[in-house]
């Protein structure tokens, strides 16, 4: 247990997440302010659900930022095509056949990207950019362009069920949490990927193999888009070759706002957690104040350009001199 | 002689050459002169924004809002013909592109985030504005003929495409090759603070390559709604992906520091070469996305192994 004892929970919640943490705050006041309906248990299941496969991604997602590997462009095509494979597998076969099957090829699909990037020795963006057409595009090819629907009520259940007032997806959600947490702070895989982001040439002359570490953090984004996958197809009824189309831009934008360093080696699990919990809860929030979907694209973008903004402009010089 | 030296020089020459002979073969029409200035013209689209991706990643940056970009600007000049005439249309839908990609480059240069943060977030408050613009309206329709006169008609045998097209390629290859501008946005590509030591002023730099991408961006866009004779919120749908693609498959290398504007001209003429092909075997719009998607990353591999073999070599 000795772990546990070394870490503070101030040691646990670092900078960036009590930024998030307070932006999520004052959000919810004015949320709650406007519309007091935001505190209904229907209105609070509806959120965590609504955030539950999103902040699974963003788990996933933050192993590769870490890793130095910037950010895997190609996870809301992927995430189309694991869904269908789910929903294929799950009226060819059964529940369990079709979990196993659609997370094993979510592991395999961010095996190639990984290999790609690291082996190829090519730009991550470039190659997931490019996944990010081909992914769809099978995605569109196999389904012919339309929906797969599904029956199963046990698979279905994973996405609608409700256990003791909590929504399944929410449950699994922090399974996957407390997993991908642990991973990270108390597995020396942890360390490793941080040390890989923070500076691959010092890690892999302190004997870390590089390669390795970075491919598996695709493998994790990869299962990561599998579990996501399975809770939204269960939660629809069906897998649409369409679904998930800019879905990239929203979980890197959890991952960054949560105060994950895009260039590695700095950020946590907790963070990715609050920046998916805040999208949901300001997605939420903008549908409870009546304000139309599409500024969402632009609320999210503007947040996104804060969270890492930088201003030049030196702040002390725009003071006062003291006296 | 060293074939990978040969390839990195003469290689889309020879890969054009060979899948014409190819499609020559599959279809004779291929080589009447109607269908090649068709192909030049379909070219033009891929080709006039690689141009600007081109220089925007010898800077060191790279632009993912360029579909979005071009979306807004088919719109605003699809919306604005009826009620301001064809020439303030166009001048404002280029406006728009120029203005956003200012937005662009003072969000990378004044507020220092990463092109890649920067622009992926610009796409998803441009594609906002889309639909705001729109206001979900079904595609909005041109009923002016002119319009697609001026911008998809021909002048004698030359679609007008074609001729926007070599403009902006010999405008954009001498400022790359032959100004001080070009000079010092490679400097920036390569280092950046060396840059800034010599004096060159970087944010502007940055802020004049973007606003020059987000304007051949709303080109395209103006040419694409003049073309259809309409714009909708699907109009501008990955076309950041065949910009970077035109790019990089053209051998400008995501690095910075250098462009290489001629392989851009060749591979957007390659690119719609492989769709036609694809066209012909009765392919559908997927399977042209899915090949996109591989040859960008083939064509960045090729390159990376390529120049492996050549370090070995010498």
């Amino acid at each position: 247990m000795k772990p546990f004892k070394k870490d503070k929970i101030s040691d646990l919640i670092k900078k960036g997440e009590i930024r998030v943490l307070l932006a999520l705050f004052i959000l919810i006041i004015i949320i709650g302010v406007n519309n007091p309906r935001f505190f209904s248990v229907f209105n609070l299941q509806n959120v965590l659900r609504t955030a539950a496969p999103n902040a699974i991604a963003a788990f996933g997602m933050t192993y590769v930022t870490l890793s130095g590997s910037f950010a895997d462009l190609s996870v809301g095509s992927m995430m189309a095509l694991l869904m269908v494979i789910s929903a294929f597998l799950l009226n060819a076969t059964n529940p369990v056949i079709a979990i196993i099957g659609t997370i094993a090829a979510g592991a395999l699909f961010g095996a190639f990207n990984g290999s790609l990037t690291v082996k190829g020795k090519l730009p991550s963006i470039v190659v997931t950019l490019g996944m990010l057409y081909v992914f769809r595009a099978i995605a569109y090819i196999v389904t012919d362009n339309s929906p797969i629907y599904i029956t199963n009520e046990s698979f279905i259940w994973l996405g609608n069920g409700i256990v003791l007032g909590i929504p399944v997806p929410v449950i699994i959600m922090a399974i996957m949490f407390v997993l991908f947490s642990m991973l990270m702070r108390f597995t020396s895989f942890g360390r490793r990927v941080k040390a890989t982001g923070d500076n691959d040439k010092a890690a892999f002359f302190s004997g870390i193999k590089v390669d390795k570490i970075k491919i598996i953090a695709f493998v994790i984004v990869g299962i990561s888009m599998a579990v996501a996958g399975i809770l939204r197809t269960a939660r629809m009824y069906s897998a649409s070759p369409r679904v998930g189309v800019g879905h990239e831009f929203l979980v890197i934008a959890m991952v960054i706002l949560g105060g994950t360093r895009l260039n590695g080696g700095k950020g946590t699990i907790i963070g990715s957690l609050l920046g998916a919990l805040f999208f949901a809860t300001l997605d939420n929030g903008l549908n409870l104040l009546g304000i139309r979907a599409y500024w969402q694209y632009i609320v999210m973008g503007l947040i996104l350009i804060i969270a890492i903004a930088n201003l030049k402009v030196d702040i002390k010089s725009l003071l006062p001199e003291k006296i | 002689m060293n074939y990978w030296k040969l390839y990195n020089r003469y290689g889309l020459i020879i890969v054009i050459l060979i899948l014409g002979t190819f499609l020559a073969i599959i279809n004779p029409r291929f080589l009447l002169p109607y269908t090649l200035i068709n192909i030049l013209a379909q070219a033009s689209y891929a080709a006039i924004g690689g141009a600007g991706m081109t220089l925007a990643i010898a800077g060191g940056g790279f632009d993912l809002s360029v579909g979005s970009i071009l979306t807004l600007s088919a719109c605003v000049v699809a919306t604005l013909v009826p009620t301001h005439g064809i020439l303030l249309a166009i001048l404002a839908a280029l406006l728009v592109g120029i203005l956003l990609g200012v937005g662009n480059g003072i969000i990378i240069s004044k507020l220092d985030v990463t092109p890649f943060i920067a622009t992926l977030a610009t796409l998803n408050i441009i594609r906002g504005l889309v639909y705001i613009y729109t206001a979900g309206r079904a595609p909005i329709l041109i009923r002016d003929a002119r319009l697609n006169a001026i911008t998809a008609g021909r002048i004698g045998p030359v679609p007008v495409p074609v001729i926007i097209m070599i403009v902006v390629f010999i405008v954009f290859y001498l400022v790359l090759e032959h100004t001080r501008y070009g000079r010092h946005l490679c400097g920036i590509g390569s280092n950046e603070e060396a840059a800034k030591v010599t004096g060159i002023n970087v944010d502007r730099a940055k802020i004049i390559v973007f606003a020059i991408t987000g304007l051949t961006a709303a080109m395209v866009g103006v040419m694409r709604a003049g073309q259809l004779m309409m714009a909708d919120s699907d109009t501008g749908f990955g076309y950041e992906l065949t910009a970077i693609t035109v790019a990089l498959v053209g051998g400008t290398s995501l690095s910075g520091g250098s462009g290489n504007m001629v392989g851009t001209f060749l591979a957007a003429i390659f690119v719609t070469m492989i769709n036609y092909g694809l066209n012909l075997i009765g392919a559908g719009v997927f399977v042209r996305q899915l090949t996109l998607g591989a040859l960008l990353i083939v064509a960045v591999f090729a390159k990376s192994y390529g120049g492996k073999i050549l370090a070995v070599s010498k």
